[in-house]
């Protein structure tokens, strides 16, 4: 019964998104279409949680009468797995897709910082006509509503691999993150539809942004670790499509973000921050539609079906189309201000955001160009790491050499060159830290010397500010911080690591690295649903079980690391194949250490702070004339 | 574009060092050869899976293609000589670097073209003060 | 007017790649689905043990396996081709003279000869991407077409034998 009122909730939610998006975007200027709009959002967010409700109560008590619960759930999945279960498949995904689609409808009818009613309506009424195209595509393609008459004893299972909690609420936070972007592209759109891009525009926009932005690289950062912590080899990003297309928007939005200061500080760069605002969401989108369509191959892939593909595709046409032709025809008339100096904080940002939008580009074309051979029937290709870090991984370098060096510069005017002083402090300590670092290498002596530049330039403005350090001021320290911290820790998990691999018999010692480890066996264990190899590993006083998994139901093995975190570095272990020949309960264990992967973690985390910081000083009102 | 290849070559060492080798008589002796072999199999792509490299990959394939090349890298090939003796049966799908031919060019300039579109559309935003600052002085 | 032109751009490159992935959907290319760059070229020389000399072409070569599950549901298909004239000789991926001689006993022989690769090396040479996965060789010795996975429909397999015939 709940179910069914979920179902009709779903239904009637496409009604009222048509609704928002009719009241929305009609031409005339009127205070009822306003007040109908903003009622529609609230209604709509109000039909789709409880259309949600429905689908997790469905799992929640094992409802197989739902084909979506059959296909993805099981009985004796923990609680948690059942409710993350939800969105572990595309039809859900989807409805979790449009719950966050409405919450941010909601927060633009509601949001007080909002001063210019119409710019509010037209936002409404586009991210309405998005809530359209997206529950019609749910309803009519992918309902997870879906019923059987006769429901099986048990379900099929969800994967293994996805029985972990970092990995279950990595889409929530990576969707926050996606669908975030389409109230700043719905906001943009009415910009360009009231003609009014400004200061003021910025301020509003600012805080969703901030909210998309730090979602994403939150979102982002719990695959990275996922992967780490649970495909047992020590890699964290593999330039996989799906991936990238995750990067994508992160790259236009960082760009975003940082336009941003420039045109509400200035009022300038208006035509630009206004299409990085429309591509960030278009490239979520076509993140969306990679996913979905089956058109690449990914392991994050969905079930293959070309009929959604379309669907999406239409969606994707006349989303991003639209905007871009509303674009074309209105940005033109967008007054622009130009008043840089070559060195000022302004073309600082100018130059960020030229080597962003190009490591998107780059790689946007590496994602799509064994789509783009195979169209042209020229060759299969294969796009992989090397590329990405012949190019991408290079760009990154001057991006960071400015990291440190543009939030120095003044703003305006060139004169005060104030600056050359700190940062030549950042410049010497950064070559003193390398040279004393011991690293060897043109490129791993650049890369750590780059990370130490921006982290002691951020640090240094947190020294000169430190009598009143504002929200703003720590944002930007944070983040740069962050983002140098997180590049040591790269550098150590792909430079500095050491790996043991050897076949011992139970009772054996070894050391690697500055662990003296003991192989004390491998045993059967049980878990709920699977059964196990477990091995066990002594250090000192600690145990350390390394598993190979057998899950019966779905018939797949997976391998459970032992790792053991401490501040300096990762101590990794795998267990490997039995080795008879060795001896009769002789296994091959892999060690590795990681060094510095904590300082990778807790880079991202304070990236991720440096959003909220963000977030936390963005809710301005009009500031005072 | 050989600046790119220089690039690329010293850029190998810090592709992300994933392996999916769990036994030591997977390795070979000869530390050096090894060595080429871990590169040499990082830019081979495991056919069989979604988007990993022969090295990273836990395939039945994967360990087969990684057991050639280390046989054929002891026996004496260049890398050039075992990637082409892959290419020749898997074609260029198999390779994760793809190669700089005039299908790839684009793919390969890309970097360089976008940047130099957005300088071309940035370089005029910082020229403009001075020609204020001109008029400023009259 | 230039300005116009530029903000034109973002719109020329969505609608191409609208146009590439249109295209892209519309013929879908199966999930590690690949060209196989020995059609067009001879047959390369395998280092199996006991190959057929006085089988000339045209043939099919088949690798399967006793292990493999849809080789099993393939082998009807051979079965009837088979019987239908077609040669093929098989080729054993990673398998055992007994296991492959209970198989055969059980589900029937369609191979004129079979072959045992129990390294899998002859395999690599063909760029194989599993079991099952067959080749179809013309009269002159040429890989004319590459089947990946079993042969599932009447149409796969009559295209298949068309090009063997060619």
């Amino acid at each position: 019964m709940i179910v069914e009122i979920g179902h009709f909730a779903f239904i009637l939610a496409l009604a009222a998104a048509i609704i928002q998006a009719v009241s929305g975007l009609m031409p005339r200027d009127s205070l009822a279409a306003s007040a109908i709009a903003a009622r529609a959002s609230m209604a709509l967010l109000g039909l789709i949680m409880l259309a949600f409700a429905g689908l997790e109560y469905a799992y929640i008590t094992s409802d197989f009468s739902v084909l979506n619960v059959i296909m993805n759930s099981h009985s004796l999945k923990p609680l948690v797995y059942k409710i993350a279960g939800v969105w572990g498949n595309h039809e859900g995904s989807m409805l979790l897709w449009i719950l966050m689609l409405t919450v941010f409808g909601a927060l633009i009818a509601t949001l007080p910082t909002i001063d210019d009613p119409l710019l509010r309506r037209r936002a409404l009424g586009v991210q309405g006509l998005l809530a359209t195209g997206f529950i019609a595509f749910s309803l009519f393609t992918s309902n997870p509503f879906l019923r059987t008459d006769m429901p099986p004893l048990d379900g099929n299972s969800l994967n293994p691999v996805l029985q972990d909690l970092g990995l279950a609420f990595h889409p929530p936070t990576l969707y926050l993150g996606y669908v975030g972007f389409s109230s700043v592209f719905s906001l943009a759109a009415a910009a360009l539809l009231t003609g009014q891009v400004d200061n003021n525009w910025a301020r509003i926009v600012k805080p969703f942004v901030a909210l998309a932005w730090l979602s994403l690289s939150a979102g982002i950062a719990m695959g990275s670790k996922w992967a780490y912590y649970e495909l047992g080899w020590g890699g964290w990003w593999f330039w996989d499509p799906v991936e990238n297309a995750s990067l994508l928007p992160w790259l236009t939005g960082t760009a975003l973000l940082h336009s941003l200061l420039v045109l509400e500080a200035r009022g300038a760069l208006k035509r630009w921050t206004i299409l990085l605002a429309v591509v960030s969401f278009s490239l979520s989108l076509l993140g969306t539609f990679l996913v979905r369509s089956g058109v690449l191959s990914s392991v994050h892939a969905f079930a293959v079906d070309p009929l959604r593909g379309t669907f999406i595709l239409m969606l994707l046409s006349v989303y991003c189309g639209g905007a871009f032709s509303l674009y074309a025809l209105r940005a033109p008339m967008l007054k622009t201000i130009r008043l840089f100096t070559p060195v000022s904080r302004e073309s600082g940002i100018v130059v960020n955001n030229m080597i962003l939008v190009t490591m998107a580009a780059t790689v946007l074309t590496g994602t799509l160009y064994p789509l783009l051979m195979d169209a042209l029937g020229l060759a299969q290709l294969s796009v992989g790491a090397p590329y990405y870090n012949a190019t991408v991984v290079m760009m990154a370098i001057p991006l960071f050499i400015l990291m440190g060096a543009g939030p120095m510069l003044p703003w305006k005017r060139p004169g005060r060159w104030l600056f050359v002083r700190p940062l030549g402090l950042c410049a010497v300590i950064a070559i003193a830290a390398t040279l004393i670092s011991g690293i060897k290498g043109a490129l791993p002596m650049v890369g750590f010397g780059t990370a130490v530049w921006v982290m002691a330039s951020s640090l240094s403005i947190l020294w000169v500010a430190r009598k009143n350090i504002t929200l703003k001021t720590l944002a930007m320290s944070l983040g740069h911080f962050g983002l140098g911290l997180a590049v040591i820790g790269m550098m150590g998990t792909m430079l500095w690591k050491t790996e043991d691999i050897r076949v011992l018999n139970p009772g054996d010692t070894y050391t690697v690295g500055r662990y003296d480890l003991r192989f004390d066996g491998v045993r059967d264990v049980f878990g709920p649903n699977y059964g196990a190899s477990e091995a066990t590993i002594t250090l000192g006083a600690e145990t350390l079980h390394p598993q190979k998994r057998w899950y019966p139901v779905s018939e797949s093995e997976t391998t459970e690391s032992a790792i053991r975190l401490t501040a300096l570095d990762d101590l990794y272990i795998v267990l490997g194949e039995r080795d008879l020949k060795f001896g009769p309960d002789a296994w091959v264990i892999r060690t590795t250490i990681h060094p510095f992967v904590s300082t990778l973690w807790a880079g991202f985390s304070l990236v991720v702070l440096s959003g909220l910081c963000m977030l936390g000083y963005s809710f301005k009102r009009k500031r005072a004339a | 574009m050989k600046k790119f290849a220089l690039v690329l070559v010293v850029w190998l060492s810090l592709v992300v060092s994933a392996s999916a080798i769990t036994s030591p008589n997977e390795r070979l002796a000869d530390p050096v050869l090894e060595a080429r072999a871990v590169e040499l199999s990082k830019k081979l792509r495991c056919v069989v899976c979604q988007n990993e490299s022969v090295e990273e990959s836990h395939a039945d394939l994967a360990y087969d293609i990684r057991t050639i090349v280390r046989l054929q890298i002891k026996a004496g090939s260049t890398d050039e000589q075992v990637l082409n003796f892959l290419r020749a049966r898997y074609g260029d799908y198999i390779l994760l670097d793809p190669p700089f031919v005039w299908r790839t060019v684009i793919l390969w300039t890309i970097p360089g073209i976008v940047f130099w579109i957005a300088a071309y559309l940035a370089i005029p935003l910082l020229k403009r003060k001075r020609r204020a600052k001109k008029k400023r002085l009259i | 007017m230039k300005k116009s032109f530029i903000t034109l751009l973002p719109l020329l490159v969505f609608v191409l790649l609208a146009l590439l992935f249109a295209d892209r959907l519309a013929a879908p290319r199966m999930n590690g689905a690949i060209d196989s760059p020995l059609i067009g070229k001879p047959m390369p020389e395998l280092p199996l043990a006991g190959w057929p000399k006085d089988i000339k072409p045209p043939y099919i070569i088949n690798l399967f396996a006793s292990w493999c599950a849809p080789c099993a549901i393939e082998h009807p298909n051979l079965i009837a081709m088979q019987k239908a004239g077609v040669t093929i000789i098989g080729i054993a991926y990673k398998d055992t003279q007994a296991n492959i001689k209970k198989y055969l006993k059980a589900g029937g022989n369609p191979y004129k000869a079979v072959l045992y690769d129990d390294k899998g090396e002859a395999a690599i040479l063909l760029g194989i991407t599993g079991v099952p996965e067959s080749f179809a060789v013309d009269a002159q010795g040429i890989v004319r077409a590459r089947q990946q996975g079993p042969f599932a429909d009447a149409d796969t397999i009559n295209d298949f034998v068309r090009e063997m015939r060619k």
